[in-house]
């Protein structure tokens, strides 16, 4: 595997950026970040806030799609429901004299926007529950709608990184746990059902071989 | 006041079923909102160039959201 990054060169300026993703070919996603894109090493066109001058993100990292399947078939029911079950009542003779003709339709709004409102929650739980990697620093981001926590440690305090992958559909799927434990006063990172657990584990060690040599 | 809220019920008992789902949605609201400056706030914490497209999702989620309560306030 060719080196992934250089040690910024303090003779250089922090123009020249590391090797490009297409030195990478075996490299899944390479540069991409799209809206379902769960693992893209070097992706182009990100930021995050507490970027560095001249930092380059090797990694992003999101849980594996298949770990959305769950409240993709529950939004997929929620979905179809309707469409099976009211043609088999009348509706409105459900409900009393008084209650307004507009009530069932609006039932109907009320759950698939509701049902929308349930898919997109999920969704953005998904997309801004990320581990990013760059040369110098491990960033974890773990978010929910009223909560985030935002954890980063730099690779030199870094002292173990293991995967664990078990199970068919992890392994048929290719996708694990990545620990990263830091030196004791530090916190230790878990990155939960991520995409290429191993080439994650060979990334942040190849970092971790370089911040040592230099 | 008992008397006259004893004749509006009466006048209209539906009133009974449309205040507490005004509430409800008036909830809602306040989600959506939280969901939409949230997604703001995350979205420059990691800008990705699909951010903006993440952000209208929320957007067009809260104004969903009022388009609900004024249906329910025109039409029920």
């Amino acid at each position: 595997m060719p080196d992934i990054f250089t040690l910024p060169d303090s003779n250089k300026t922090n123009s020249s950026p590391p090797d490009s993703p297409k030195d990478h070919p075996k490299t899944p996603s390479s540069g991409k970040t799209g809206l379902f894109n769960a693992f893209s090493f070097m992706p182009q066109n990100m930021h995050f806030d507490t970027q560095e001058p001249g930092e380059t993100i090797l990694l992003l990292l999101r849980r594996h799609w298949i770990t959305n399947i769950s409240w993709l078939f529950t939004g997929f029911l929620l979905l179809i429901i309707p469409i099976f079950i009211f043609p088999l009542f009348d509706i409105a003779s459900l409900f009393p004299a008084f209650f307004p003709s507009s009530f069932t339709s609006f039932l109907i709004l009320t759950w698939y926007i509701l049902t929308a409102s349930f898919l997109l929650t999920e969704y953005l739980i998904w997309y801004f529950n990320v581990a990013i990697v760059t040369q110098e620093r491990i960033i974890d981001i773990d978010f929910a709608i009223l909560y985030k926590s935002i954890s980063e440690t730099r690779i030199s305090r870094v002292e173990d990184v293991t995967s664990h992958t078990g199970g068919f559909i992890r392994s048929f799927f290719d996708f694990g746990d990545v620990f990263v434990q830091t030196a004791a006063n530090f916190e230790n990172f878990e990155f939960l059902a991520v995409p290429h657990p191993q080439q994650v584990v060979k990334i942040i060690n190849q970092l971790m071989g370089k911040v040592e040599e230099g | 006041m008992g008397e006259l809220l004893r004749n509006i019920l009466q006048e209209s008992p539906f009133l009974l079923i449309k205040i507490p789902i005004i509430i409800l949605l008036l909830l809602y609201i306040s989600y959506t909102f939280i969901v939409m400056r949230q997604t703001s706030i995350m979205s420059k914490i990691v800008e990705i160039d699909v951010s903006q497209t993440v952000q209208l999702l929320s957007l067009i989620h809260f104004l969903t959201s009022l388009f609900l309560l004024v249906y329910a306030l025109i039409f029920l």
